[in-house]
């Protein structure tokens, strides 16, 4: 099974929507909740990253028939300079606004590596690219 | 405890249209999402100050029995219709997260 969805830059309303209905649908497949928490708290990271950090993207949802789910994050810049300052829990460029909103606490990509099984991220000027997998 | 039984805490109002009357097994307050969406567990009712729009998918993703607006905040319209629309049930009370728990203390909680 594939789903594509795309995230606009700045979309505050719609964030966290590609995050939910893959849940549902991975909740319809009934998959374990324990492994299905873990998908959702980061994929919303993620997602809520394309909106307040890049100039927007793409989630790809995979499942494939051993049961792994494999999250595609692809965005079209303006990346990430330092990975490893960036992976640091409480480091955030977010915006005033974002803050207001209650994001940017830098604990999103720390989040996300601790949820995923496998977690990889590359990021030039062009985009951001992030696969994490689950099991 | 249920939702219903917060009925009896006069300081506490439903202030969208969901009655579903859901199990509270725990209780998470914070504002920072990061933080609610690694830590709260399903079946809390969630404690903020945070108005947005965005609470809702936070509360949706983490299964959260209801949200509690404290300090009196009046949620966003917009998170209220957002609200109704995926069943979550929010309130607003006059009390502090920490007045607020020691009357949720009281009730059983
Ligand atoms: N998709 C992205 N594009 C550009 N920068 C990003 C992206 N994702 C993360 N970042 C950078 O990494 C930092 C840390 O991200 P994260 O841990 O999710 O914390 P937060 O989103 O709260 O700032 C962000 O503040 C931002 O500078
Ligand atoms: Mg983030």
């Amino acid at each position: 099974m594939k789903k594509v969805y795309t995230v606009l830059k700045d979309n505050y309303e719609d964030a966290g929507q590609a995050s939910r209905d893959i849940k549902m649908t991975l909740k319809m497949l009934e998959i374990n909740p324990k492994v299905l928490k873990r998908i959702s708290i980061a994929c919303y990271e993620a997602e809520i990253n394309l909106v307040i950090h890049s100039n927007g993207g793409t989630i790809t949802f995979e499942l494939d028939d051993d049961g792994i789910v494999k999250l595609s994050f692809d965005d079209t810049g303006p990346g990430i300079e330092n990975i490893e300052l960036a992976m640091t829990p409480g480091y955030s460029t977010a915006s005033k606004e974002a803050r207001e909103f209650g994001f940017g606490a830098g604990m999103g990509l720390d989040n996300m590596k601790n949820c995923a099984s496998t977690f990889d991220i590359q990021s030039s000027k062009d985009g951001t690219h992030l696969r994490m997998t689950f099991q | 405890m249920k939702l219903s039984e917060l009925q009896s805490i006069n300081e506490i109002r439903l202030v969208n249209t969901i009655k579903d009357d859901k199990d509270i097994q725990d209780v998470y307050i914070g504002d920072l999402l990061s933080f609610v969406m690694a830590n709260g567990k399903e079946e809390s009712i969630w404690l903020t100050v945070q108005r947005h729009i965005n609470v809702i998918a936070v509360a949706e993703l983490n299964d959260f029995s209801a949200i509690i607006f404290v300090e009196n905040v009046e949620p966003d319209e917009e998170t209220l219709l957002k609200a109704n629309e995926l069943h979550i049930p929010l309130f607003v009370s006059s009390l502090d997260a920490f007045a607020l728990c020691k009357r949720l203390y009281q009730e059983g909680l």
